[in-house]
């Protein structure tokens, strides 16, 4: 809560702001694992570290503070009205949160496992339950990247030699500290980024945050080993791969068409394999699979993008 | 516990309002973020609150906290990156394009501040 | 056994371009002349599909689908009635035509264009179609972020600009919309449309109030994607600014909120006791302040394209009558009024396009240029601007005749008249003034007019930008033709949205079996 009243009064000096909103963010998601939900939890925080990142590779091109421009009046009537929304948000939360209510909810815990076949059931909700909306939300990441790309195509902006006191940025890009460490960290982080993918239909994890990990794993190394470096392992052409996250998604949805089943019908069985034993496997695994390709695919396209912006000449 | 978190949700979204009306695209951006900070908090609330009951099913756990807004909040979130990560290269552009990164609803009003602060 | 496009019909308007996204995806980067075949292949099957919606809705009762085979409310679920056909067959005309004027050039000036395209069509269609209000959310931001990519498009100063205000506000709405959702699920528990109606109906006492509360701020986010006033500012200025063709299909995006909003109106809130006064006389007259300022910035307009924008939200003020009122007599003329807006608006701001290719520098400025435009866009603009003031005979005049008979039953029925004939008179009087500005006044200078017919060469306008301009006319000049057959529809899909139980027992045939319980 401090840091939310910093962020807000520190908003000129904006790099300290954006290090006090990622606190904040931090906080809500500790918030989400005392309330019983360690999926939001860990989701919050993935995607906090992504948002820092791109709002510090964003700040390296913008002014670094704002200047303080809004009259006196303004402000007192900017802060009357936040004060009176923020007030009613409180009351009406409070309002909500001691009145009982009747709810469908009990149908998703029992049938998670007989009909989903996912003991993680808010996963199982995502992906199968309520899987079209997620479907919708893939389609919004894919846009995101893809409206970046068309953004910042043809854009050169000139980045700053100084900061905002003066100082000269260093020109040494890649730390040979972070070098060392991220060569043992990559494969690491690959793993479990697998790890985390594999569990999530039964224990938190899943599609997305598998795809943030790998994401930012393989910005780190970006950052670590130079853009060029990073440009000759990875692949270049990032939107197929958004294609091929969706058409994983979609299309094994369209599969339940040849059964005469709705659009995402899924099913799920026991499967004895070698070596592995007696697994399970739902068919929506390929779905989550569609969900990683595409969180990989936008956070690697948004951050190499803004990464490249400054490859021409500083002022 | 509610009225904290209640509070705590007053709170975020009043900062988070005060800064979306704020001149510049960087304290927008900010503002936006802190706004769905709020947001969310508040869909996840709409299932009541419970302790150490997480809705994964097992043989021991006898009661589970409400999965359905813990998934609309997942969507939620994950449509609220998307659009902060386009909003920031939105800024970034009209920063290339004006020179400053001030939000305007006009093109006249952007040439009236050219004339009047010098960039 | 029902044939495999009766029973995968509702799905389909959403599922086919979202695959052709896809497939544009995968092949992007190459061949621009195969994406553009992708594209135009994808908007003729969209179109087969709507027209088979359209006819199957009309002799069905409303077609659920259940996505994932679970029953509704724990499914999402898709709900195709004539409402959501009529929509989805708009919105497939007004994109053939606006894909096939973008196939012209407009399209190479950035990337994605087609893929983004695709799913912009995938938010609409959805938004009209489904049947759960968070789904409806997730179809809102889907169409809202891929209109924010298309008005940049091409980019340029104005572009960002009034992007960046437009993102914003849009985005303040998002937060509104999902706590709108917080509430609803947080006091009935459910999210499906047709399992709210049902709940509304025996809401307590103490609850009341909350759901009072999310109606109102549910409400407001529809207000403001269908641009009422105050929440109109951003309307005029993000649709001038965008291309032609994106403005064209951008016609329908303030359609897709009051569609929404009557919906949501009619078969939850209205029948219920406790939200039944939540729209009412002061929706009527922000409505009508609407028209009024949208009426004078017609009239101010300094270029075509923004007079164009200024009477999408005239029409928008006119049918946000239409959920106040909530009367079937009203919906049915309101609906026919719905579809002409739409197209005329459309055809509009693709003429305006054409205009200003034709004039070179001068562009669609309401100044007089030295370049003459040719006799076609004259006549075309003629037919338009006709339509457009609702001079009789033409399809806008039909319109208003048959919204204005039909309010004179209600309460409010003297100021509805006095506003909307005022509007059309000024709306008249502002087209008669920017066609002769546009088409025979000639400059006042000699000197300049040598100079610039030296320097520019003679603009040249592509067959497929007038074939796209003309076919919206087309259209709007059978929306005369067929007046009879098109009203008669609109009066069935009025007649059909007002008897809600039939929505709802399509969605939820045993409200008893809906497994519920409570929770402190």
């Amino acid at each position: 809560m401090l840091g939310t009243i910093g962020t807000t009064l520190l908003h000129h000096r904006r790099l300290l702001a954006v290090v006090l909103i990622g606190i904040v963010g931090l906080v809500v998601s500790l918030t989400f694992v005392r309330f019983s939900a360690p999926d939001l939890a860990l989701t919050q925080l993935s995607v906090e570290v992504v948002t820092i990142v791109l709002m510090l590779l964003a700040l390296y091109y913008l002014p670094q503070s704002s200047p303080k421009e809004s009259s006196r009046a303004r402000v007192g009537r900017d802060i009357l009205l936040a004060a009176g929304i923020g007030g009613g948000m409180a009351f009406t939360t409070y309002a909500l949160l001691t009145s009982p209510f009747s709810t469908i909810s009990d149908f998703y815990l029992q049938q998670s496992v007989p009909g989903g076949g996912g003991s993680n059931v808010v996963n199982v909700i995502l992906v199968d339950f309520r899987g079209f909306d997620t479907l919708g939300e893939i389609a919004v990441l894919a846009m995101a990247a893809l409206g970046a790309h068309a953004l910042l195509d043809q854009l050169r902006v000139l980045a700053p030699k100084h900061d905002g006191a003066g100082r000269l940025w260093a020109q040494e890009p890649h730390p040979l500290f972070l070098k060392m460490l991220m060569q043992p960290l990559l494969p690491l982080a690959l793993a479990v980024s697998v790890y985390i993918f594999l569990r999530g239909h039964n224990l938190p994890g899943g599609g997305f945050v598998a795809g943030l990990v790998t994401g930012v794993a393989l910005i780190l190394q970006s950052l670590a080993g130079g853009l060029t470096f990073a440009e000759n392992r990875l692949p270049r052409n990032y939107p197929p791969l958004l294609g091929l996250g969706l058409a994983f998604a979609a299309g094994i949805g369209l599969v339940s068409w040849f059964f005469s089943r709705p659009f995402l019908t899924s099913t799920h069985g026991h499967f004895h394999l070698p070596l592995l034993g007696n697994i399970e496997l739902a068919s929506v695994i390929i779905f989550d699979l569609g969900v990683y390709l595409v969180v990989v695919a936008t956070v690697l396209l948004i951050l190499t993008e803004l990464g490249k912006l400054h490859k021409g000449e500083q002022i | 516990m509610e009225a904290m978190l209640a509070i705590a949700i007053g709170l975020l979204s009043s900062c988070g309002v005060y800064l979306m009306l704020r001149a510049r695209t960087f304290p927008v951006i900010l503002g936006l973020t802190l706004l769905s900070y709020a947001v969310n908090l508040f869909l996840f609330a709409s299932g009541r609150l419970t302790i150490n009951a997480p809705p994964i099913i097992s043989a021991e756990a006898s009661h589970y906290t409400d999965p359905i807004p813990q998934a609309l909040v997942l969507t939620a979130i994950v449509i609220g990156f998307g659009m902060t990560a386009y909003i920031v290269t939105l800024a970034l552009r009209g920063l290339s394009e004006s020179g400053d990164d001030h939000v305007d609803m006009t093109v006249e009003s952007a040439e009236n501040d050219k004339e009047g602060e010098p960039s | 056994m029902m044939s495999f496009f009766t029973l995968h019909g509702p799905i389909l308007p959403v599922l086919i371009p979202f695959v052709s996204s896809i497939v544009l995806l995968l092949a992007a980067g190459r061949h621009p002349a195969m994406q553009r075949g992708i594209a135009a292949f994808s908007t003729l099957l969209l179109l087969a599909a709507s027209a088979h919606l359209l006819r199957l809705t009309d002799y069905l009762p409303p077609l659920a689908y259940a996505l994932g085979e679970w029953a509704p409310p724990f499914g999402i679920v898709l709900v195709a009635d004539r409402l959501a056909a009529l929509g989805v067959m708009l919105t497939a005309i007004l994109a053939a035509a606006a894909l096939l004027y973008a196939s012209a050039g407009f399209d190479r000036k950035g990337r994605h264009f087609h893929a983004i395209f695709q799913l912009q069509l995938v938010g609409i269609n959805g938004a009209f179609l489904t049947g759960d209000v968070f789904n409806l959310f997730v179809f809102f931001e889907v169409m809202l972020l891929a209109s924010y990519i298309l008005l940049a498009h091409g980019g340029g100063l104005d572009k960002s600009r009034s992007g960046f205000a437009y993102v914003t506000l849009n985005l303040a709405g998002s937060a509104v919309f999902l706590i709108a959702l917080g509430l609803i699920y947080g006091t009935l528990g459910t999210l499906n449309l047709a399992d709210i109606a049902i709940q509304l109906q025996s809401v307590s006492a103490g609850e009341a109030s909350l759901v009072r509360l999310a109606g109102a701020l549910l409400f407001t986010v529809f207000l403001l994607k269908a641009a009422v006033l105050p929440l109109s500012f951003w309307l005029p200025h993000a649709y001038a600014a965008a291309g032609a063709p994106v403005a064209a299909l951008f016609a329908i995006m303030t359609k897709v909120g009051i569609v929404a909003m009557l919906r949501v109106e009619v078969i939850a809130f209205d029948p219920a006791a406790a939200t039944q006064d939540l729209l009412g006389g002061w929706l009527i007259i922000a409505a009508l302040a609407t028209i009024a300022v949208a009426a004078l910035g017609v009239l101010t307009a300094k270029k075509l394209q923004s007079l164009a924008a200024w009477l999408v939200l005239s029409s928008a003020g006119v049918l946000l009558l239409l959920p106040p009122l909530a009367n079937s007599a009203v919906t049915a003329a309101g609906l026919y009024y719905l579809v002409q807006s739409a197209i005329t608006g459309a055809a509009i701001f693709l003429l305006s396009g054409l205009i200003a290719q034709s004039r070179g520098q001068t562009g669609d400025k309401l100044l007089a240029s030295a370049t003459a435009v040719p006799v076609k866009l004259k006549i075309g603009f003629l037919l338009l601007a006709a339509t457009a003031a609702g001079l009789p005979p033409f399809s806008g005049f039909i319109g208003k005749l048959m919204l204005l008979s039909a309010v004179s039953e209600t309460p409010m029925a003297a100021l509805i008249w006095t506003v909307i004939l005022l509007s059309g008179l000024l709306t008249t009087i502002a087209l008669a003034k920017a066609g002769s500005r546009l088409f025979w006044e000639s400059p006042a200078d000699m000197k300049t007019v040598a100079a610039t017919l030296a320097t520019e060469a003679t603009p040249r306008i592509c067959l497929r930008q007038t074939l796209a301009g003309f076919g919206l006319i087309a259209v709007s000049l059978l929306l005369l033709i067929f007046a009879r057959p098109v009203s008669d529809f609109t009066g069935r899909t009025a007649a059909q949205l007002h008897q809600p139980e039939h929505y709802i027992k399509a969605v939820i045939p045993d409200p008893d079996a809906t497994h519920r319980v409570t929770r402190p």
